[in-house]
């Protein structure tokens, strides 16, 4: 409840703060550049993914949101090209994706900025070229102090925050989100979720984000897909308002038709969430 | 909480040289009471006043022999390395290698040297060749293990970004296995010296510039028991130099690898 606060105080500054509301549904930015038809995935006889069909706008945020174990990590990174489809389609995948990983994955033998310029170093850009976008981009997630630092020494936050960098220093078209600070502590997390909320708000590069916390989902993304326990089906597809009304948008009857539509197991872990959700939506506040 | 850190320390230097003074002084003991003959077993003093009578000559024998073995040594260190890497790249190869290189392993040096002799002649080249195959595998199969065991999501990671397997071998499976075959290296120091030695007793050349192994093979012939000791010393002081020097670089790099898993 406490941590709620400060999280309240930033949202507010990113929604009242965000000049191109009126321009977000425009016919440009809503062009369909990524999509599963039809896809499904079998690992042997396991079938992890059950004919899923989901189009996703460019510059969205869309968050996927099921039980663990469900298949949405394989839907993530069938987006990403590490997966082919066992049938249907993958089509559109765009040409400069990123991956930002549960754990941070950062050379322990490199500096944070090193560590940043790696894509801009395999890409082959010239060094100074690269540690100059890399320290930008470390920057960009509030990082330019611990540039020269190396990943044993700075916290769990800031490995995930250059790691969030790293993912971003390329420019990507697409951003894939694999439960990113999901092994980070309830404070800092919610500090790294507000700070890829500003982020994306600037960049506007397509996001899509795998979580088991509708919550962060809520916050976060513009659309929430929810998911089956396996193989993953969509029960869920929600669209959610980007304007204003957006802190309106989720009282506890939305949350709560997410929240049903997950499996029990996510039901339970959300249970408590939800009682905060409801007493904030009651005076439209975001919920968290 | 400081004094007790300075008492192990001082425990940790000073153990070992009671240690060695020990058993110097249980050598000159059985010795005298057992009363062996020199050729046998020289006192330790005569071994010291071996070496001070002929120091100018054991000095250079010893240059020589650390010489060749840092020669050898070195070789096997690039070549070890390189090998492996190559075996890592091209994963054919290295089926095709890999079992023949640890049944190489299991030939006795010993049996080579003659032919070291043969192929390269007596002198420098066939010793530090010597010094080189012997202390080659240590480097190859910790590299490759070192190479092999690379972190799979860093892997994963490095394929998304588009890395060229050369490119995933340098920056990452590489600087990866640097505490593999830091250890290996380490191996290959102390097998250097033995590897010279065993060099010299088959190619070695006598005279001005003779190396120690040579200095024991002419003094066994002469019963000069205590100067085949002062030369069993040196050679032994030419493997310390090597293996510290190679533990204190491999601590130095691996300050900065092992700060993190």
């Amino acid at each position: 409840m406490c941590v709620a606060e400060p999280m309240h105080a930033n949202c507010r500054g990113i929604y009242s703060g965000h000049k191109n509301f009126g321009r977000m549904n425009s016919g440009s930015l809503t062009a369909t550049s990524l999509a599963l038809q039809d896809a499904s995935k079998s690992f042997g006889s396991v079938v992890a993914v059950e004919r899923v069909s989901i189009a996703f706008d460019r510059g969205s945020f869309v968050a996927l949101v099921g039980p663990s174990g469900c298949g949405k990590t394989t839907i993530l990174r069938m987006l990403g090209g590490l997966e082919d489809a066992s049938s249907g389609q993958i089509s559109g995948t765009a040409a400069m994706r990123s991956f930002c990983f549960q754990e941070p994955r950062l050379l322990p033998w490199r500096s944070l900025l090193d560590n940043v310029a790696l894509p801009l170093e395999l890409q082959g850009i010239a060094r100074r070229d690269r540690r100059m976008r890399a320290a930008a981009a470390l920057e960009m997630v509030r990082l330019g102090e611990a540039a020269e630092r190396f990943p044993d020494a700075v916290s769990g936050g800031m490995k995930m925050r250059a790691s969030l960098a790293r993912a971003l220093v390329s420019k990507p078209d697409l951003l894939l989100l694999d439960e990113p600070f999901g092994a980070l502590d309830e404070v800092t997390r919610h500090d790294l979720d507000a700070e890829l909320r500003q982020l994306w708000e600037r960049e506007r590069f397509t996001a899509v984000l795998v979580t088991h916390s509708i919550p962060e989902a809520a916050y976060l993304a513009e659309r929430v897909v929810v998911f089956s326990p396996r193989p993953a089906r969509v029960v869920l597809d929600l669209q959610t308002p980007t304007d204003p009304r957006r802190n309106d948008f989720w009282t506890s009857e939305t949350l709560g038709a997410c929240v049903r539509t997950a499996s029990g197991a996510l039901l339970a872990a959300i249970a408590s969430t939800q009682g905060v959700a409801e007493a904030r939506g009651t005076s439209g506040e975001p919920p968290r | 909480m400081t004094a007790a850190r300075t008492t192990s320390r001082v425990v940790t230097v000073l153990a070992p040289c009671v240690t060695v003074a020990a058993s110097i002084g249980l050598w000159a003991l059985i010795k005298r009471v057992g009363n062996i003959p020199d050729y046998l077993l020289p006192s330790p003093l005569a071994v010291v006043e071996a070496f001070a009578d002929d120091r100018t000559r054991f000095l250079s024998a010893c240059g020589e022999t650390a010489l060749c073995a840092g020669a050898g040594f070195a070789i096997a260190a690039g070549v070890g390395v390189l090998a492996a890497s190559v075996l890592s790249l091209l994963p054919v190869v290295e089926r095709a290698v890999y079992p023949l290189t640890l049944l190489f392993q299991m030939v006795p040096l010993i049996a080579i040297a003659p032919l070291l002799a043969v192929w390269f002649g007596n002198g420098r080249p066939a010793i530090i060749a010597s010094a080189a195959i012997v202390s080659v595998f240590p480097v190859i199969a910790n590299t490759l293990s070192g190479l092999r065991s690379r972190d799979p999501a860093l892997a994963e990671l490095f394929r998304i970004l588009g890395a060229s397997p050369v490119s995933m071998w340098w920056k990452l499976a590489l600087p990866a296995s640097v505490p593999s075959i830091v250890t290996g290296l380490r191996i290959a120091a102390g097998l250097a010296t033995i590897g010279t030695i065993s060099g010299e007793f088959f190619a070695g050349i006598g005279g001005e510039g003779a190396p120690l192994g040579v200095l024991v093979t002419t003094d066994l012939r002469n019963f000069q028991t205590a100067r085949i000791f002062s030369s069993v010393v040196l050679a032994a002081c030419v493997g310390f130099a090597l293996f510290g020097t190679v533990s204190v670089a491999g601590r130095l790099l691996l300050a900065r690898w092992m700060r993190s898993a």
